[in-house]
């Protein structure tokens, strides 16, 4: 019979608990003396990253015994040190094997829900920056970036760590760096977004931005709705030609000399604004084409 | 007596957004100038992350201490600049051929050094009475990026917008630590 159980920190404190026990059943049925190494090592080794269970279990097994070579060489004699390394040797082995077979990390499954609080907040901060870009709404747009930044501090950077699972380390790290160029991106154009433009040339660019703005937003709630692996997840649109209407729309207002001399500040910021545009529509794409 | 302990939290509040926004921006140029991060985009990655997170979290704290209007506009100020320097640091994902960097290394080198020197004198400045930051050499090294760029990055990169971004983004940070300047020198009159 299989046991399913969802929720991962329900899923660690079981596999911690069950460690423990059987720790604690070796230390008093097998070992000639009861030592505190043992649980302790069975516990310590398994305080690791999701998908990292063997590596940083390897590492802290390795650490704990130079601590404790260190203290019992002083401190103990040589059969009392033998006695320690012995039961530190079977925790350490007991936390990491326990770590790795029984009800294991699901480092997919944390990866996959961690990701959905940034893009949504991600889906909102766009908005409220066409809005700043519009309609002047600044304090939306720093609301907005409160929780952008909030959501940011809790990336899964796991992913980076040595020894991570190596079938799902490029992927896995990939999306990563693309998702964390997204935000990048939105700093950008909030920035660029304060700027006081012309309204003549805001409002010539108006319509296919708001328009491009919402399939943005449907982009973003598609991929989380894939991240969420729900079963008909909204369907994604390519925004490319609404990109293109507005540089057209662009270029009848303003005009660029080839070598680029001269250009007023206010021209430099919208094309850059507009530059931004489509490199966020470039990674969103390399997003969507990642979860194929 | 609460006074006295809101200005002095403050003041270390905006010393530690400052100092935390120069470690940040110094990563995030090393880009430019390692070889090690241009190969490896996951070592690079992890590094910003830990600035990032180091910076939002004081940022976070910071906006919960803001009391007078002065307070909140330095440290919307502050803000500006953080999203500036993400705007600036667009290059490195614009840039294809990473060659590109070693024909400017030392005009961002320079850079990195002029605004490095800025910030930490801000973060210093911000918990002392007064502030005065020399935005002379930054601005000579903006012009000396600007030269280069007229004479060589412009007919060299696939799109000449790329480094037009960068040099208005430059001048961008000089405008807002102008603004930080009178900021600061208004909050110490009063």
């Amino acid at each position: 019979m299989k046991i399913k159980i969802e929720n991962n920190i329900k899923r660690q404190c079981i596999r911690v608990l069950l460690a423990l026990l059987i720790a604690l059943m070796i230390d008093y049925c097998v070992l000639k003396k009861p030592d505190f190494l043992l649980p302790f090592a069975a516990f310590f080794v398994m305080l690791t990253t999701p998908g990292n269970a063997f590596y940083q279990g390897f590492i802290r097994f390795i650490l704990l015994l130079v601590i404790v070579l260190f203290f019992t060489a002083f401190s103990s004699s040589i059969s009392e040190m033998h006695e320690h390394l012995y039961a530190l040797g079977i925790g350490g082995v007991l936390g990491i094997a326990v770590n790795m077979l029984i009800l294991p990390d699901r480092a997919d499954v944390i990866f996959r829900e961690a990701l959905i609080p940034v893009l949504n907040a991600y889906a909102n901060y766009f908005r409220a920056i066409v809005l700043l870009l519009f309609f002047n709404s600044a304090s939306k747009a720093s609301k907005a970036k409160i929780e952008v930044e909030k959501v940011l501090r809790d990336l899964p950077v796991w992913v980076f760590a040595t020894g991570f699972d190596v079938s799902m380390q490029k992927g896995h790290r990939y999306f990563l760096i693309k998702i964390s160029e997204v935000g990048e991106i939105l700093f950008a154009m909030h920035h660029l977004a304060r700027f006081s433009y012309e309204k003549p040339l805001l409002l010539k660019i108006q319509k296919p931005f708001l328009r491009c703005t919402k399939k943005v937003e449907t982009f973003f709630w598609g991929i989380i709705d894939v991240l969420a692996l729900k079963k008909n997840p909204k369907p994604i649109e390519d925004f490319s030609n609404d990109i293109r209407k507005i540089e057209k729309n662009f270029k009848k207002v303003v005009s660029l000399s080839p070598e680029l001399m001269d250009v007023e500040k206010e021209y430099v910021y919208l094309i850059e604004f507009i530059y931004t545009l489509k490199e966020l529509h470039d990674i969103l794409l390399k997003l969507a084409m990642a979860l194929r | 007596m609460i006074n006295l302990f809101h200005t002095h939290r403050i003041k270390k509040s905006f010393h530690d957004c400052f100092f935390k926004m120069m470690e940040l921006q110094k990563i995030l140029f090393q880009f430019y100038l390692e070889k090690k991060y241009q190969t490896t985009p996951a070592l690079f990655e992890k590094t910003l992350y830990k600035q990032k997170r180091a910076f939002f979290r004081v940022l976070q704290k910071t906006r919960k201490q803001l009391k007078s209007k002065i307070e909140k506009q330095i440290f919307s100020k502050i803000e500006h600049l953080s999203d500036i320097l993400f705007s600036l640091h667009q290059l490195r994902f614009r840039v294809r051929d990473v060659s590109l960097y070693d024909i400017a290394k030392l005009e961002l080198h320079h850079l990195d050094l002029s605004l490095t020197h800025l910030l930490l004198h801000l973060a210093r400045f911000s918990s002392r009475q007064t502030a005065s930051i020399d935005l002379e050499n930054y601005l000579n090294q903006i012009h000396a990026f600007e030269a280069l760029n007229q004479r060589t990055l412009r007919l060299v990169v696939n799109d000449p917008m790329i480094f037009l971004f960068f040099i208005q983004d430059l001048y961008a940070v000089y405008d807002e630590l102008q603004v930080m300047e009178i900021l600061y020198e208004n909050k110490n009159r009063k």
